[in-house]
């Protein structure tokens, strides 16, 4: 773990996207630190253009964009971890038990996901935060089982490739039971690509939250996101550009950084270079 | 000698989705307590799968035994459940690979991996199994086994990680040894040196051998007795001496002259002409017609019965049988 925090601070595009995802967790954690005022306080200055007082300007409710932004971090972080999270373990779950079992639990697992997959993953989760009802933990779990066929394939396929290793057959040969071969030989061979496949998903379901909130069905105004702030300045973006541009760039920004960090992590996770010295 | 081990009729089936194939079938032979017993063939012959069936780590599906029993000191290995198989695998029986690079788990060290089996079947405490991990590695022939230890699989070579597959797989003083070609993947000095081991290991600890091959050297230099195998028949069984002077089987005689020695200047290195079938392209007749140098009309039809011709040498094969 050590090592790979190291690689990264020597890989200049692992260090710029290891800085940007750090600057926005930071952000995230100290919100009520950082922000100058409540994200849901209003002034009667609306649309002010940025100043020393809102150094983002203000919006059309006279809202600071600066704290809104800070606290939309949160929001970001919140719903991106938990739902990679839930994504992720299901996947681990599921796709270690496709890959090593075979046989028809693997058929079952894999058509399932199939059918997941076959859905863009913003039209899945509008449907299902339709069906639940659109606030914070519903977008969390609407992200999250959206993720699950994406981790199920990327684990199942490693399994595959592990477990044809020989020194599984040689686990099975010294009287290693299933689920400690599963669980000590297998999971911890895997890890690597299912570490990069988190960092990238977590840029996806932070784009997806942000979709979601700008099609009204994500987390409910007042509470601010990113994606609610582009789609309540869509209709001033000529009178307060600011409103838009900022958490335009915010959302670059944060996926940019998470893209690269990922980039870089695969370039060092990858197997046929890690035990070079 | 005592039987430790004795297949009798053993049919294993591939089955697709179209047909079903017995990649090897009717095998029979014996394993005697302390001895050494040589499995031959080309590659494809059936030889691993037969090793591989025994403590049942064949990939099922979809390979299945079909029929035949395999019975290790009164025990039938083929009705055990998984849980009994698991207390034999590693424990009785235990197995070594071809490939030591990849035989063992990169992410754990050597200490580790010799551990895992002794917690497996044993209930020693962890200085104990400390102590055993650092005098079984002696007994390999492993030179600083104390810091070795704590080294990862790549940060040995070939032939020290096959002393510690072997070292993990005599930990625990097994009956049985499956050695699955363990010298293929070593140069030919370190080959040498692992099967002086292997004949050291069979003396102090007592252990029978099966040794899978396709080098008739290696089979020379370490068994007692050796099953010739040939597109997943037995084709012939005999004494290790025997096989060399006087083999029975046509192919047993081709491999046997095919055997390139140092010293002899040859123009060319003797081969059998023609390829293995595959398992989908064979007969109904005897596996070997279609290469075999005497071969007869009823070979083509009708499979030859194994049989015993003078003390401890079988063949299967036509030429010997009365015409009937």
């Amino acid at each position: 773990m050590k090592n790979i925090i190291i690689e990264l601070l020597k890989d200049k595009i692992g260090r710029i996207g290891l800085i940007g995802v750090c600057i926005v967790i930071l952000i995230a954690l100290f919100a009520p630190v950082i922000a100058p005022y409540n994200p849901t306080e209003m002034f009667p200055q609306i649309r002010n253009e940025p100043v020393k007082q809102f150094i983002m300007g203000t919006d059309n409710y006279g809202r600071d964009v600066f704290s809104r932004i800070v606290y939309g971090a949160r929001v970001s972080i919140i719903v991106g971890l938990i739902s990679v999270g839930i994504g992720a373990s299901l996947g681990i779950i599921l796709g270690l038990l496709a890959g090593y079992f075979e046989g028809w639990i693997d058929n079952i697992i894999m058509r399932i996901m199939d059918i997941l997959f076959a859905f863009p993953s913003i039209l899945l989760a509008l449907a299902i935060v339709s069906v639940l009802g659109p606030d914070l933990k519903n977008t969390i779990i609407a992200i999250g089982v959206v993720r699950i066929p994406v981790f199920t394939r990327t684990v199942r396929a490693e399994v595959l490739s592990v477990k044809s290793q020989e020194y599984v057959t040689s686990a099975r040969s010294i009287g290693v039971k299933d689920n400690k071969i599963i669980v000590r030989h297998i999971l911890p061979n895997i890890l690597s690509p299912f570490i990069v496949q988190a960092t990238l998903s977590l840029s996806s379901a932070i784009l997806v939250e942000a979709s979601l909130s700008f099609l009204g069905l994500g987390i409910q105004p007042p509470d601010p996101s990113w994606g609610s702030m582009l789609n309540e300045s869509r209709k001033i973006m000529e009178l307060a550009p600011w409103t838009a541009i900022y958490p335009a760039v915010a959302i670059i920004l944060t996926i940019l950084s998470f893209n690269l960090l990922g980039d870089s992590l695969r370039d060092i996770l990858d197997p046929k270079l890690k035990n070079v010295e | 000698m005592e039987e430790l081990l004795k297949i009798h009729d053993l049919t294993i089936e591939l089955r697709t989705k179209k047909a079903r194939y017995n990649l090897v079938e009717n095998i029979d032979f014996t394993v005697n307590e302390k001895e050494a017993f040589g499995i031959v063939g080309e590659s494809g012959c059936g030889k691993s799968i037969t090793a591989y069936s025994i403590i049942n780590l064949l990939s099922t599906p979809p390979l299945y035994i079909k029929k035949g029993s395999i019975n290790f000191k009164g025990k039938e290995l083929t009705n055990l459940s998984s849980k009994e198989m698991r207390k034999i695998r590693g424990n009785e029986i235990s197995m070594i690979f071809q490939e030591p690079m990849t035989a063992l788990d990169p992410l754990f060290t050597i200490g580790e991996q010799l551990k895992e089996v002794m917690q497996i079947h044993t209930k020693l405490t962890d200085k104990e199994m400390d102590n055993k991990v650092i005098e079984t590695l002696k007994k390999v022939e492993i030179p600083r086994a104390e810091q070795i230890v704590n080294d990862y699989p790549h940060q040995l070579s070939g032939g020290m990680l096959q002393r510690v597959m072997i070292a993990i797989s005599m930990i625990n003083n097994p009956k049985l040894l499956i050695a699955d070609e363990p010298t293929t993947a070593l140069d030919v000095t370190i080959q040498a040196q692992i099967l002086d081991l292997m004949n050291g290991l069979k003396e102090k600890f007592g252990t029978s051998i099966i040794m899978i091959t396709h080098d008739l050297g290696v089979i020379s230099e370490t068994c007692d007795r050796v099953a010739v195998f040939y597109g997943g028949h037995v084709v012939e069984i005999s004494d290790v001496e025997n096989i060399f002077e006087n083999s029975m089987h046509p192919y047993t005689l081709g491999l046997v002259k095919s055997v390139s020695s140092l010293g002899q200047k040859r123009k060319e290195l003797y081969t059998i002409p023609g390829v293995v079938p595959t398992y989908d392209q064979m007969g109904i007749g005897c596996r070997f017609y279609d290469r075999c140098v005497k071969k007869m009309d009823i070979c083509k039809n009708k499979v030859p019965p194994l049989k015993e011709y003078s003390k401890g040498h079988q063949c299967r094969c036509w030429l010997y049988e009365e015409v009937n």
